[in-house]
Formats: C-alpha cells, structure tokens, sequence
C-alpha cells in the first residue's frame, strides 16, 4: 500500500478505534493489538500504545519526526458486539491494505448506529427470562409470570438509563424490582407461580457475563491490569444483584 | 422430553441475547445454535454433577466458539459472550441470597461456595481452551517461517 504521510490522522484512527472498543466492551489485549498494528503503519521507530479499561495512551516518535502522544480517558461502558466486530473488519482492511487511512477514518467516524432499535431489544429481554423460566425446568405459569415482572421492569430500566445511573445503583435498582415483582406475581391466585425461578430467570440478563469472560482472557494473556479491573467488576455487579435481590425480598417479606 | 425443551429454550434464550448485545445480524443464529449446543452437553453430563458438567460445557462452548471465530473471521467475543451465558451461576447467586435471609448460615455458605466453584471452573475452561489454541497459533506460525 501507499507509504502513510499524514501521522496526525494515523493517530487519531488508531485512538478512535480504540476508544470505540473500549467503549463497547472489548476485550483490553484485543484493543491494545489493533491500536499497535494502526500504529505500526507509520514505521516510525517507536509506537506504542498502552490501554487499560478506563482509558490509553498511544504514541508515535522518530527522529525524523517531533512525538505524537494522545491520551484519552473513556467514562460510559456498555456492551455492543457489533461494533467490536465493525472495528476489527476496518482495522484488517486498513493493514492489508484494502482500503486508505481517510476511507477507514471516515467508516470508523460513520459507525455510531446500532442494529436493533431500542423496543426491539427491551422485547428480547422478556423473550430471554421466558425461556429461561423453560431452561431452568419452569412451567408455562412461570414463564407468563417472569414475562410480567420483566414487563414491569422495562420502564425501570428505560428510567435508570436515563437517569445515568451508574451500573452499581442501576443494577442494585432493577433486581430489587425483580424480587418485588416475582413476590407480588407470585400471589396472584390464577397463576401461582414459582417465585424463585421467575427471579432466577430474570436476573439471568443482569448476571456479569460478559466482564467474566473478558477479565479471563485479558488475564490469560498478560494484562493483569485489565483482567483484575474487569474481574472486580464482575464481583461488584454480582454484589449489586445479592443487595438489591436481598432488599426486595426483605421489604416483599416483610409487607406480606 | 425436557432434555428437547429446554435445548429449544435455549436456542431462543441466546438467540434473543445476542439481539440484546447487538451481535453482528449474520451471526445471530450461530449464537443460538452455540448457546443451545453448550446447554445441550451440559445436561448429557450432569449425572457426573453439576461442576463437571459446567467445565466439560464450558470447554465445549469455547471450542465451538474458536472454530465459528476463524470460520466467520470475527473476533472471539462475539460467540463467546453469549455462548457462555446460561452456565454463568446466577441461579446459585439467588439460592445464596435466599438462604442469606430466610434459611440457614450452612446453607448459604454451601451455595455461595457452589457459585465461585461454577465462576472459577468457568474461567479454567476458557483458560484451558484458549491455551490450546495460543499454543496451535505458535506452532503453525514458527513452521511457516
């Protein structure tokens, strides 16, 4: 491919891929690899790039040239697949050489979109505790009941979102919801429901996943920075699902 | 019959997941199918009990989830994540909870132990697996050069 000229731009392509990773909850080894090989297209004689999950630092320097360092802190995390999967495309097309340094620049700066609208996914989350109501050995009665507690959540979790509630006190929030709600569905004389899987089944989406997953594989390969950062997060949102879980039942147990 | 139901469930489960974490459209069944294999396996072995099972699932679901990430050129995380999801040990998470207020300390601190157990035999499969495959990347890599 064409030898790259224009370093500041390089730099900002490979900031900007990096922080959209970090933002979308990738993988720390995966971000720190793909903002190297950006760099690494300059051949300059230093570039480096060190990431950790609360934000990086790249840079580029070459006796030729004065350095170019970047800093960039990244506040808000959420998880979005796709755009991990977007980047990693646009990051091998621009080292093969398939496409040119403005052309990946622009594609990255164009991916701010998501899928799926926001009533489609609020829709999946009661179709994934109904069937988890079925994985867990539920019956239909309990599936509907999780369905409901799950209906009534929704506004919950569009008012938390809102609010900018942290992911502490949001997750805290929804499964004392969750607990109130199964103890109250649970009464219902048509239905009896099984208390105890409709919450199981609901807290399912909450449960920390997918930092688990991530702080194993960032440890295995040597970031222990970001694998220890990522494992506490998944012990705090595994606390924020015991407290607000035990509050509910304290206060439905209580009432009742 | 439960054993096809709830490989069904699982299916829709994960599939419905992966909308939720935005997996890339083309690859949403493949999650799904991946979710519903994991499960799968993990109630063929649960009569060895549920720690095995767990592992030998886990094990399986990254397996699964390294071939479909080479196959489909996409990085790991987008089948993984959701692949793993049902085995993450939140029902015991719960049970801990539940005992914590209303039933005994023993009761507790057995179920508590269960889920780290589960969290931690987790973490040793995808340890394992991907072990492995750093270890087959090497190996093709140096006979290349």
């Amino acid at each position: 491919m064409d030898k790259v000229t224009d370093y500041k731009l390089l730099l900002d392509t490979a900031v900007l891929a990096g922080q959209i990773m970090i933002k979308n909850g990738s993988e720390i080894y995966r971000v720190e690899d793909t903002v190297q090989r950006i760099l690494e297209l300059s051949n300059f004689k230093t570039s480096e790039a060190f990431v950790t999950n609360t934000g990086f630092i790249a840079t580029l320097d070459d006796p030729e040239h004065d350095s170019l360092t970047v800093v960039k802190r990244i506040h808000e995390r959420k998880t979005d697949l796709n755009k991990i999967y977007v980047v990693n495309e646009i990051s091998r097309e621009l080292c093969c050489g398939k496409i040119t340094l403005n052309e990946a620049f622009n594609k990255l700066n164009n991916i701010n979109s998501c899928q799926f609208s926001k009533k489609l996914k609020y829709f999946c989350l009661i179709i994934i505790v109904m069937a988890f109501v079925f994985i867990f050995n539920g019956k239909f009665n309990d599936a509907i009941g999780a369905g409901i507690v799950q209906l009534v959540l929704t506004p919950v979790i569009i008012f938390t979102n809102r609010t900018r509630f942290n992911l502490f006190l949001q997750t805290v929030t929804e499964s004392f919801i969750i607990a109130l709600g199964a103890i109250a569905v649970s009464l219902t004389p048509m239905l009896k429901p099984d208390m105890s899987i409709i919450i199981i089944s609901c807290i399912m989406p909450l449960v920390p996943g997918a930092a688990l997953t991530s702080a194993i594989r960032d440890t295995l390969l040597g970031d222990y920075l970001a694998g220890g950062a990522r494992a506490l997060e998944a012990v705090v949102n595994a606390s924020a699902i015991v407290i607000g879980t035990g509050l509910g039942l304290l206060l439905g147990g209580a009432v009742l | 019959m439960s054993f096809f139901i709830q490989t069904i469930a699982a299916f829709i489960a994960i599939t419905a997941f992966s909308v939720y974490l935005e997996v890339p459209k083309k690859n949403l069944i493949w999650c799904g199918i991946l979710g519903a294999i994991g499960w799968f396996i993990y109630l063929l072995c649960k009569d060895f009990g549920i720690i095995w099972a767990t592992f030998i699932s886990s094990l399986s679901i990254t397996l699964i989830s390294h071939i479909f990430a080479r196959v489909m050129k996409g990085p790991l995380t987008v089948f993984l994540i959701p692949g793993i999801l049902p085995l993450v040990p939140g029902a015991y998470l719960y049970r801990t909870v539940y005992e914590l207020f209303f039933g005994t300390r023993d009761k507790m601190s057995a179920n508590f132990m269960l889920t780290l157990e589960i969290a931690g035999v987790i973490a040793l499969a995808i340890f394992i697996m991907d072990s492995f495959f750093i270890l087959l990347k090497d190996t093709s890599h140096n006979k290349r050069t």
